[in-house]
């Protein structure tokens, strides 16, 4: 059995890796572009990356409307910007540590906002649960298992999970994008596929039971 | 091999990065151990699984709101910036090195050039004086047009630096 998850794994990063290549490829064309004054070139940036982006962003924020805004953010900041991008370098990444700096800041944010509010209510209704993204994007009930049980991770683990395992970046491109060191990626990653196996068991499966032990 | 050291190595390093000898190692006790090889079985699956994460789809009108904030913001100021700060690092390069070229002109003459321009000969010419002669005061003129020869040469390389960094 593992030999052959072993050939189907390779055979997916391969996939995967030509993929990446391709719009690699695209990507340094339309930047060229839109460096040449061509800013019509920036929607195959936004057409390339948008559906990564909106995942790292719902990842990020556990919230549909932020996850939008925030991915809308992060583009238009990325167009601003585009003159300080190294294009000896990867796209993707470096939009994913522009979408991470402004959902820290944005978190940061709501954090204290939240407080203040929890404050002045005296704890009474306390915060308000975040929105169910999955139920409204993903229609398939395993795929939204999936997402639910990703989005119940702790922040960086869950960021490193989608960054890592989705998005197909490499441990130091994970690290770059949340300014960490690899062995914390590492760890993060560590944590989260125990927590994930535990909670993707079916509650009465034998290894559930013995996780709980 | 036991089965809490193989229990540390399923969760060790992920699939993609873990090597062949670890998975030969795992494999082998796992051949030993049906619960252990379960378990490994159901830890693949779980990465399996994340690595088919489905994305989650865009609203359909993100592109439109994109590229109308975008554009409305700046329409592509950028290389026109780049290109400016760029011309301004050269032109204040060259200026300062014809500058200093000028300089060094005035301060070595040949004879035909002092009557044509109307200046004094400094020193004769060979003397360790026709270099310090011009920063000792004897022609302002040339210590001038050699201190803001070289300022400018400084600031058109600063210029160009400072952007090279920013690029990096």
């Amino acid at each position: 059995m593992t030999d052959q998850h072993d050939e189907s794994g390779r055979r997916d990063a391969h996939d995967r890796a030509q993929i990446d290549c391709v719009r690699d490829r695209q990507a340094r064309l339309a930047v060229a572009a839109v460096r040449g004054g061509d800013a019509e070139a920036f929607r195959q940036l936004v057409e390339l990356y948008q559906s990564n982006l909106m995942s790292l962003s719902i990842a990020l924020l556990r919230n549909v409307t932020a996850a939008e805004e925030l991915a809308q953010d992060v583009f238009v900041r990325a167009f601003r910007y585009l003159d300080s991008f190294d294009d000896r370098k990867r796209f993707y990444p470096w939009l994913a540590t522009i979408a991470y700096r402004l959902a820290q800041t944005q978190w940061r944010e709501q954090r204290t906002l939240a407080s203040r509010v929890e404050e002045m209510s005296n704890g009474m209704n306390g915060a308000s649960a975040p929105d169910d993204p999955l139920a409204t994007l993903i229609r398939d009930e395993q795929s939204q298992r999936l997402w639910k049980a990703v989005c119940a991770l702790p922040f960086g683990q869950r960021v490193s999970v989608v960054l890592y395992y989705q998005q197909g970046m490499s441990i130091g491109q994970v690290a770059g994008v949340l300014g960490v060191s690899v062995g914390t990626v590492k760890t993060c990653l560590f944590r989260a596929r125990r927590s994930l196996q535990t909670m993707l068991q079916p509650p009465d499966s034998p290894a559930a039971a013995r996780e709980e032990r | 091999m036991n089965c809490q050291e193989f229990a540390r190595l399923i969760y060790a390093e992920p699939l993609r990065q873990r090597s062949s000898a670890a998975m030969r190692r795992l494999n082998e006790h796992a051949a030993r151990c049906p619960s252990c090889a379960r378990r490994l079985a159901e830890a693949e699956r779980t990465e399996q699984s994340l690595a088919g994460l489905v994305h989650v789809q865009p609203p359909t009108n993100m592109l439109h709101n994109v590229m109308k904030q975008a554009t409305a913001r700046k329409p592509a100021a950028a290389p026109a910036r780049r290109c400016l700060g760029e011309a301004v690092g050269w032109a204040a390069g060259l200026v300062g090195m014809m500058s200093l070229a000028a300089a060094y002109l005035l301060a070595t003459p040949p004879a035909s050039w002092l009557e044509r321009l109307s200046l004094k000969p400094m020193r004769p010419i060979g003397s360790p004086e026709d270099i310090l002669g011009p920063l000792a005061g004897d022609t302002p003129l040339i210590a001038l047009l050699a201190a803001a020869g070289a300022l400018l040469v400084i600031v058109g390389f600063a210029a160009r630096s400072s952007r090279d960094d920013r690029v990096a």
